[in-house]
């Protein structure tokens, strides 16, 4: 298990969080290599099926990160976020797979620290709950 | 305590007469209801002649695809006017509330008369029955003294909402003799402004009799088993690839949901292909892949899609060749989703779905 790298499939909001993730870069703070990023316009824009998407081919983690709340560049798009997320996250664990694969948080465009403390927490994490079964089975 | 006003015949009759009456009178467009058709069949009609009305069975134990569904077609372009009479039953008033607040179907353009309801047969037992007669009786006593009836919907013996919410009359069968008796109650303004001109006998009764609450007793206990019967979450992946392995991804399930309505839906579009660069490389990381591979995918999408609203109607337990308990999985995650948020779909044409509003301070157990 020492060896296990996982895969994390991140959507970070354009307008706070993937600046969030470059201001990180600037500073050269350790990202873990384990994370993808994904640039959308607004973690609103998280369907459901989006994550499912990832969680089915294997995504070890999934991470949802946008604005803080009160702070979304189209206003109100977090809060939405929130709650689908919050539904996402219920119906997979309802159904008997791991919710806990899925993490939303909130990095603003100036915490370059905060979205490294997240995405490698995050890491940590997953590193605990071992490889995605669904990753190995062909049955789905 | 309700005003009833009780018709001296059977249910059937009496709202033929109703309708009719409201047709003569010109209140309504038409009468959207079950009707006989030559092949021994009951389908949705539109019926606007009193002759055709006498072949109609408004309250023929079935639901040949739910109500809801068709009315959204149906209802497109309808000029302003007139309403349209529809007999439905309260899983299908509680999808076309739902439908309405996704801009899918306009209430005012509806006259609505629903009953409480004792449930469906599944549409298989229904035609394929060799004495429909003997389901029929079958179905009115137990009706009349509010028992569960094995042979229904598997949803409709556990169902929890059989009294219609927001219709403008209610027809009561539950409790009731359904050859001789024909208790309507007046809920709206517009049911006693457009029936003002007949002559109905009044009397006063409690909706809620004896009948209807062990009824509701005795569903309760049928649903506790229902949700139960699913050996979900405990079983965990294996478990869940056990009950829904057998889907073979016809769709139909989502052909016939009235909550459903998208015109392209996700999963057929582009966003959802697979060509063979994405399979072989999935197939070479596992070994092998199911085709098409997203069985559970589907699923889950379509329970995070349309769950907040799901009725339980049951109509895609009906259709499955594969026979998965679709009812008790889209039922219970239904009903799981629909108490984060303290929401019964269809139950207050004002309150917006839970997924359109927000409030700023809550879920912050999910945030990290």
């Amino acid at each position: 298990m020492d060896t296990f790298e996982p895969k994390i499939v991140g959507f970070l909001c354009n307008w706070c969080s993937y600046a969030g993730a470059d201001v990180a870069g600037n500073a050269k703070l350790n990202v873990p290599a384990s994370f993808t990023p994904l640039r959308i316009m607004c973690s609103s824009r998280i369907d459901p099926a989006l994550i499912l998407t990832a969680y089915f081919r294997g995504a070890d983690g999934i991470l949802v990160a946008g604005c803080h709340p009160g702070d979304c560049h189209y206003e109100k798009g977090n809060y939405f976020a929130r709650r689908r997320f919050a539904v996402t996250k219920n119906t997979l664990k309802a159904l008997g797979l791991d919710s806990q694969r899925l993490r939303l948080s909130w990095i603003s465009a100036s915490e370059g620290k905060r979205f490294a403390e997240v995405v490698s927490e995050f890491t940590e994490h997953i590193k605990k709950l071992g490889p995605n079964p669904l990753k190995e089975t062909g049955d789905l | 305590m309700a005003e009833i006003m009780k018709l001296k015949k059977s249910a059937d009759a009496g709202i033929k007469d109703i309708l009719k009456y409201l047709l003569e009178k010109k209140k309504v467009t038409g009468a959207f209801l079950l009707k006989k058709t030559g092949a021994g069949s009951v389908h949705y009609s539109l019926v606007t002649n009193n002759d055709e009305m006498e072949r109609s069975v408004p309250f023929a134990p079935v639901m040949p695809e739910n109500a809801a569904r068709m009315l959204t077609i149906f209802m497109k372009q309808k000029p302003p006017g007139e309403p349209l009479a529809v007999v439905v039953r309260p899983c299908e008033l509680r999808a076309l509330v739902e439908l309405s607040k996704l801009g899918q179907v306009d209430l005012s353009q509806l006259f609505v008369i629903s009953v409480s309801c004792p449930g469906v047969y599944p549409i298989k037992t229904y035609l394929k029955a060799e004495k429909p007669d003997e389901l029929d009786a079958a179905y009115k006593k137990s009706a009349a003294n509010g028992e569960i009836q094995k042979d229904l919907r598997a949803t409709c013996n556990a169902c929890e909402h059989f009294l219609p919410i927001g219709a403008d009359i209610t027809v009561l069968l539950v409790g009731k003799d359904m050859d001789s008796a024909c208790d309507i109650v007046m809920n709206t303004e517009k049911a006693r402004d457009y029936l003002s001109g007949m002559e109905l006998k009044k009397a006063e009764e409690d909706t809620e009799s004896k009948a209807v609450v062990s009824l509701r007793k005795k569903r309760d206990a049928e649903r506790e088993k229902l949700f139960s019967s699913l050996p979900l979450p405990d079983a965990g992946m294996d478990g869940l690839i056990q009950v829904l392995g057998k889907c073979i991804q016809c769709y139909g399930c989502r052909s016939v949901c009235p909550i459903c309505y998208c015109t392209l839906c996700y999963f057929d579009s582009a966003n959802n292909e697979s060509p063979a660069p994405i399979s072989e490389n999935e197939a070479g990381k596992r070994g092998a892949v199911k085709v098409p591979s997203d069985t559970l995918f589907y699923h889950l999408g379509r329970i995070t899609h349309i769950g907040i609203s799901c009725v339980g109607c049951g109509a895609c337990s009906d259709v499955c060749p594969a026979e998965i308990p679709l009812p008790a999985l889209y039922y219970r995650s239904g009903k799981m989703i629909q108490d984060m948020f303290e929401y019964t779909p269809g139950k207050n044409r004002d309150e917006e779905r839970p997924l359109s509003v927000f409030k700023e301070e809550e879920l912050g157990e999910y945030e990290h």
